[in-house]
């Protein structure tokens, strides 16, 4: 029976009381005082996007009871056995992450601005730069650029200004357009500073007009939990896909050679 | 050991849209070498994608009208005949602006239906709105043999 796994809690954590992926139930595991969370599939399940937020859901509720350690979406062992085959010589390293991250949670935070002011205060700085008239496509371009110059700006501000109420971050995606969210971080923030960070968040946005920042958090800290062997993660997906052009083996990371 | 917070603001307890849910959990966590990643269409990823490639164009002209819109208080001069002919030139720029659009949008759409459909490697070349999370199986381990473990 193959195992599917949310995350890895410390000590005996009790499974949550819900239905996971595929709306079956979820257990506990327990392995070197490490609890690993899975589902029991006896079939081939189809995972979408529903099953995404099952996956979430499941961590999300064992974030409830202390640190986790979540696994990306999709994790799937062979079977109990190759589960505990793995996680007993690198319990140690787990339960150090773990200990990392005891009392701390993942807040992801998102910025926008109001379009509109954004390309007010651009303009206004130097004006005769951004005289209308001539190409459209090419006037349109200097102030999107000078949007996106400003924009940096901003986020350096939220991000300086969050780093004193976060123990770490990273970032999340970075803006490749001005259509996009022109900050997307992560921020490692201790639990009972929760608060605090909510209050630096709207006090950003009530110092800065037309900013609004959407914070989401508690998270399972999926920004600061290393990956390990990244290669096998990314090929592992293209399984399935068509054949890796340029000679990469996308099976070569897997024990059992998949 | 919950986490009450004091301020009433607009935190969310988890990501709104499947796209950012997905966003979340699909490439980040711990990775377990005994375990395969289970390989999965990402229909929101490849749309959002598209989406962003061919912003562009729009969004430039978009910036360009907001300039005109801030100029138009101090100098009102600007409406004659140039200005009539810029907005004659942006309305067929923004027009086709948006045949491209649709354009890619029906490209990813066979993307996916050709991903959907499984098996064969036909969409291997065409991969542009691809991107590496959107492997072309869609059910889980169909690879998962037994035999393999034992």
């Amino acid at each position: 029976v193959a195992c599917y796994l949310y995350g890895i809690a410390p000590g005996t954590s009790p499974a949550p009381d819900l239905r996971g992926v595929a709306d079956l139930p979820v257990r506990g595991v327990q392995v070197d005082a490490l609890t690993a969370v899975v589902t029991d599939l006896e079939d081939d399940v189809e995972l979408d996007d529903g099953e995404a937020s099952r996956h979430l859901d499941v961590l999300l509720a064992m974030l409830q009871d202390g640190p986790v350690l979540p696994a990306a979406f999709g994790t799937l062992a062979p079977d109990e056995q190759s589960l505990t085959g793995e996680m007993g010589p690198r319990a140690p390293e787990l339960r150090f992450e773990l200990e990392r991250l005891r009392d701390v949670v993942e807040i992801d935070v998102t910025a926008l601005d109001d379009e509109a002011s954004a390309v007010s205060a651009v303009v206004s700085t130097a004006p005769d730069r951004f005289r209308p008239g001539g190409d459209p496509l090419l006037l349109g371009e200097r102030v999107a650029n000078a949007v996106m110059e400003h924009r940096a700006r901003v986020a350096d501000d939220i991000v300086v200004r969050l780093r004193k109420v976060s123990v770490q971050d990273a970032a999340r995606k970075t803006a490749a357009s001005p259509e996009e969210p022109f900050l997307q971080w992560a921020f490692l923030v201790r639990r009972d500073a929760v608060g605090d960070f909510d209050d630096a968040v709207a006090d950003l946005m009530d110092r800065t007009p037309g900013l609004l920042l959407q914070s989401v958090g508690p998270l399972p800290a999926f920004s600061f939990v290393s990956t390990g062997a990244v290669d096998g993660a990314s090929a592992a997906v293209q399984q399935g896909a068509a054949p890796a052009s340029g000679g990469t083996d996308p099976f070569r990371s897997g024990k059992w050679g998949w | 050991m919950t986490m009450a917070s004091s301020s009433s603001m607009n935190r969310a307890p988890r990501p709104s849209g499947l796209a950012d849910v997905l966003d979340l959990v699909l490439d980040k966590g711990i990775v377990i070498d005994a375990y395969v990643r289970v390989a999965l269409v990402g229909i929101e990823i490849l749309t959002i994608d598209a989406r962003v490639v061919i912003a562009s164009v729009d969004t430039y002209l978009r910036f360009a009208e907001a300039v005109n819109r801030l100029d138009l208080q101090p100098n009102k001069q600007v409406a004659g005949l140039p200005g009539l002919m810029e907005e004659i030139t942006q309305g067929g720029a923004q027009h086709k602006t948006k045949g491209a659009l649709s354009g890619v949008k029906e490209s990813a759409k066979e993307v996916v239906s050709s991903m959907r459909g499984g098996g064969d490697d036909s969409d291997e070349s065409d991969g542009d709105g691809q991107r590496r999370e959107a492997p072309a199986e869609r059910s889980a381990p169909n690879d998962r043999r037994g035999n393999r473990n034992s």
